[in-house]
Order: C-alpha cells, then sequence, then structure tokens
C-alpha cells in the first residue's frame, strides 16, 4: 500500500492525527490487520460448511 | 535461609491453624523478604505494608479466638495491578491509569478478604496486559528469578516474579492469550487458567473481554488448588461468571491417576511449530511419569496450531482495540511503544474479520470438545522457547507470536502451567495440562500426581538474600 493508501485509511477510523505523528506503526497496523482475514478463509477450507451455516456462540463454553 | 522463606500455603495453613505461627509473623517475614529482594526483580509495584500488618493482626486475633476461617486465612498474597483494591491505584503498569484509584475492591479481593488473606501489594505487568516488557514506562519491568537478565514472561510478570523468589506464596494474574501460565513457565512455578467464567473478573481491568481469565499463581500446584477453591464461584454483578457449583478441588487432589486417559497434542510443538529441543524434552520426560503412574497417553489431534492464532488475535486485537480507542486517540504518546503498536492493529480488524474469527472460535472449540469424549485431559506445552534477554525486544515479541496457550483461551477450559525441569543453562522449562469445561479437579489432580512424582517444584532459584 502507497502511504497515501495508508494515511486514507487511518484518517477513515479518526487515526489521521496519530498517523502524523506514528506513521510506521499505522503502517505496521494496517498490515497486520491485513493478515487476519487471509489466515482466517485458510482455516475456513479445513470445514465444508458455508459461511452462511456457521454460528457463532457465546464464549462461556 | 529461613523456614517461612519458601513455606507453602497448605503448610502454612496447618502452623496457622494450630497457632504454631502467626499471622503477623509470617506477614512480617514476608514484607522483610520484598524490602531485602523486590529491587534486584522489580515484581511489585505498591507494597502495602501498614494494610497488610492490619489485615495480619486481625487474623491472629480472630484464629486466637477459635474463628478460623480456612486454608487462606493468614495468608499473604499479591495482585497483579490491574485488579482493583479499594483506595490503591490500579495502574495496569501504565502512565494512562497511574493516577486509577480505585472506589471498590474487585470481587476477587472481596473473597480473599472473606477468606482472611493478608494483601501484600500490587504486583508489576506488561503494560495493560499486552505491552511489555519494556523500560519506556515509568516502572522497570520485573526480572526472572533463576537470571535476571532473562524475561519472566508475561504478562503477569511480577506476580511469578515474586511468587518464584518467595517474596509471596501466592498471586492473582491474568491470562487472555497465556499471561499467567508463560511467566508460571518462565520462572518455574504453577499457574492456572481455569474454565471461562469461573472466577469473577468485576473490578478487573479487561484485556479482551471474551478471552480473558483470573488465575492462582503458586509455587505448588497443592497451593493453587488451595488459591482457586478460595476465590472461585459466581458473582451475581459479572455478566460473564457462571451460576456452576465449584467442584472440591483440593479434596480430590491425591486420588491418583491410575487408568486415567491422556491425550499428548504432540502436533501444535513439533510439525505445526518447532519447539525448543529442551523444552520438547521436558514434556518427554513428563509424559515417561505420568505413564509410569499408571495413566494411558495417546498421541491426539486437533485443529493445527495456525488456526487456533488465526482466531485468537483477531478477537484480542478488536476486544481489545474497543477498549482504548479514545486513549490511543487522544494521547498516544503515554503507551509504551509495543503497546501502540499491539493495540492500534485492533483498529483495522474489519467487523467480518471479528465474525469470522468467532464462528472459527465455535468450530475449534467443537474440535476440543470432541477430542475430550475420549480423554480425561491433555497435555502440550506452553511455551516453545527457552527465556530470551529482557532487552530482547524483537525475539520477546516472536516469542508472542508462537506459543501453544491461546487454543485453551478460545476454548475457555481450564489448563494449568507445570514445571517439567530445567535447561542446560538452569532456565526452568514446563507443560500445560488442560482438561474440559468446569472440570479443574481431573486437571489439578493430574497436576499433583505429576508435580510430586517429578519434584520439580521444590526447586528455588538463587536469590541475592535470604
Amino acid at each position: 500500500m502507497t502511504d497515501d493508501d495508508i494515511a486514507r485509511l487511518a484518517d477513515s477510523v479518526g487515526l489521521g492525527e496519530v498517523h502524523a505523528r506514528y506513521p510506521q506503526l499505522i503502517r505496521a497496523a494496517v498490515e497486520r490487520g491485513m493478515t487476519a482475514s487471509p489466515a482466517l478463509d485458510a482455516s475456513r477450507t479445513a470445514t465444508t460448511e458455508p459461511a452462511h451455516v456457521l454460528v457463532v456462540r457465546p464464549p462461556a463454553p | 535461609m529461613s523456614t517461612l522463606d519458601y513455606l507453602t500455603i497448605a503448610d502454612a495453613a496447618r502452623l496457622l491453624r494450630a497457632s504454631q505461627l502467626s499471622p503477623l509473623e509470617l506477614t512480617r517475614h514476608v514484607l522483610a523478604r520484598i524490602e531485602a529482594l523486590d529491587a534486584h526483580y522489580n515484581a511489585f509495584l505498591t507494597v502495602t505494608a501498614d494494610d497488610a500488618l492490619a489485615q495480619a493482626a486481625v487474623a491472629e486475633a480472630e484464629i486466637a479466638a477459635g474463628h478460623y476461617r480456612g486454608p487462606m486465612h493468614g495468608i499473604p498474597y499479591g495482585l497483579k495491578d490491574l485488579i482493583d483494591v479499594a483506595g490503591l491505584a490500579t495502574t495496569c503498569h501504565s502512565r494512562i491509569l497511574a493516577d486509577n484509584i480505585a472506589a471498590a475492591d474487585a470481587h476477587v479481593v472481596t473473597r480473599l478478604r472473606d477468606a482472611g488473606a493478608i494483601l501484600i501489594g500490587k504486583l508489576s505487568l506488561h503494560e495493560f496486559g499486552s505491552g511489555g516488557p519494556t523500560f519506556d514506562l515509568p516502572w522497570s519491568p520485573a526480572r526472572n528469578p533463576w537470571n535476571r537478565d532473562l524475561h519472566p514472561g508475561g504478562s503477569s510478570s511480577g506476580a511469578a516474579a515474586a511468587v518464584a523468589t518467595g517474596m509471596v506464596p501466592a498471586a492473582i494474574g491474568s491470562d487472555t492469550g497465556g499471561s499467567v501460565r508463560n511467566p508460571a513457565t518462565c520462572c518455574g512455578i504453577v499457574g492456572m487458567k481455569p474454565t471461562y467464567g469461573t472466577i469473577s473478573r468485576r473490578g478487573v481491568f479487561p484485556l479482551a473481554f471474551s478471552l480473558d481469565h483470573l488465575g492462582p499463581m503458586t509455587r505448588t500446584v497443592e497451593d493453587n488448588a488451595i488459591l482457586y477453591q478460595a476465590i472461585a464461584g459466581h458473582d451475581a454483578f459479572d455478566p460473564s461468571s457462571r451460576d456452576v457449583a465449584v467442584a472440591d478441588c483440593v479434596a480430590t487432589l491425591r486420588d491418583g491417576i491410575k487408568g486415567l486417559r491422556i491425550g499428548v497434542i504432540e502436533h501444535f510443538y513439533t510439525t505445526d511449530a518447532k519447539a525448543d529441543d529442551e523444552m520438547t524434552a521436558g514434556i518427554d520426560r513428563a509424559i515417561g511419569v505420568l505413564t509410569e503412574l499408571g495413566a494411558h497417553v495417546r498421541t491426539v489431534a486437533l485443529p493445527p496450531l495456525a488456526q487456533w492464532a488465526a482466531c485468537g488475535r483477531p478477537i484480542i486485537q478488536a476486544e481489545s482495540y474497543v477498549v482504548h480507542e479514545a486513549w490511543l486517540k487522544q494521547r498516544p504518546q503515554d503507551y509504551c511503544e509495543i503497546s501502540r503498536r499491539k493495540l492500534l492493529a485492533g483498529a483495522f480488524i474489519r467487523a467480518e474479520e471479528y465474525i469470522k474469527a468467532l464462528q472459527a472460535r465455535t468450530q475449534l472449540s467443537a474440535a476440543f470438545a470432541d477430542l475430550m469424549r475420549d480423554y480425561d485431559a491433555v497435555i502440550t506445552l506452553s511455551g516453545l522457547e527457552l527465556p530470551c534477554r529482557l532487552d530482547d525486544a524483537e525475539t520477546i515479541a516472536s516469542t508472542y507470536e508462537r506459543h501453544v496457550r491461546m487454543p485453551f483461551n478460545i476454548t475457555g477450559t481450564p489448563a494449568i502451567a507445570v514445571p517439567t525441569g530445567f535447561s542446560r543453562a538452569g532456565v526452568p522449562v514446563g507443560m500445560q495440562i488442560a482438561g474440559k469445561a468446569f472440570d479443574e479437579p481431573m486437571v489439578y489432580r493430574i497436576a499433583q500426581a505429576y508435580g510430586e512424582a517429578a519434584g520439580w517444584t521444590n526447586h528455588r532459584p538463587s536469590v541475592p538474600v535470604g
């Protein structure tokens, strides 16, 4: 992602000023966040359940 | 060395009940040891000496009058400094909350007051249970009792260091992705993350609400069970608290493990992620001990470790960002660099990713429950690496990306970290014993049998005095 992309993304979540102060940190946070979905999608290939069937249960066992 | 230095809760309770030891004597001893040692280990943020002595005087009078409350009566303990005590600061080891005076006791503190335990002070941690160890905060990070140059594990670092050095016999930590079990392993003590909802979190500063657990940290398994028994139970004012009868974990401690079925989740630390050979040697020795004690030990399989990590990470990031969003925007400079890096990542977790993670959590929990239909407990490693240098931020960060503790935060089921020996360099190694939801008695029973047979909890670090 370009620096401008990162800046726009930071602005969109109200972190524009934080980005101005810590640009590398925000870039790292964006890149870290971007890994979440592919990792979860990779996990999902292990199941035959389509997404609309998967349910979320409360955290307590 | 004084006979009081490493007195267990169980032994102290017997002496206190028989009036062969005074709560004041024990409390004065503990306070003197903290005075002598803590500058070397940075375990305490606050020592409440006057209050502790006042509580000890009350306990002494009560026991002398025949009003013995139980095995925590007169026992000193410490609290990770994200747990509220009325009138004391709950700093979370952060500038953000440096002046945050608690208005009321956390439920767990109330339980321990009712049990007659003596609060000694508040213990250091990674900032908010996330950012650390670090040297860019007002308080220095805790150090490893076995080698002060090494990381003691986190985030309940001070709790583990204080217990391992005999500054207190017991502490309460918190565990969102291993923060009780990791320092317990690094410091060679016993740390329990019980079933989600068994210990109230009212009055405890959250990291990620659906993964947060409180847990007891002690030098022996028996002490851990005693402390757990004192603090577990329903709290109507904590929405996550479960109204389930607390089974007696102490009564069944010495029932033995002959015939029990124990699975070994070996792929977590061999093929999914390669553990340090000395860590693996420790659990291999433990498998031998469990087998000799009569357990049926079999290798078992769960979904790969990467799936558990992929599930847990966005949940922690999203839930913790909600807690910190306003402060991160208004005063980011007041966080340590590690906290800023970890917490800001939550700003970029999208709703669909959080929901996908919760879906994955359902599947993973179901896989664990399926496995546990055929087993009484499972074992696996706790950490994959030996503790590294305290000032090696890069290596420490990598160890928090690579560990075997998150699965049991995701399932919410009990897991205890116990020592399995020492590396060639004299650093503790350890493993986890994990059980079914609400089956803490089984987890403690196996840990006790293993601990008694292996004897690793009897080893003590070399400290500058005492």
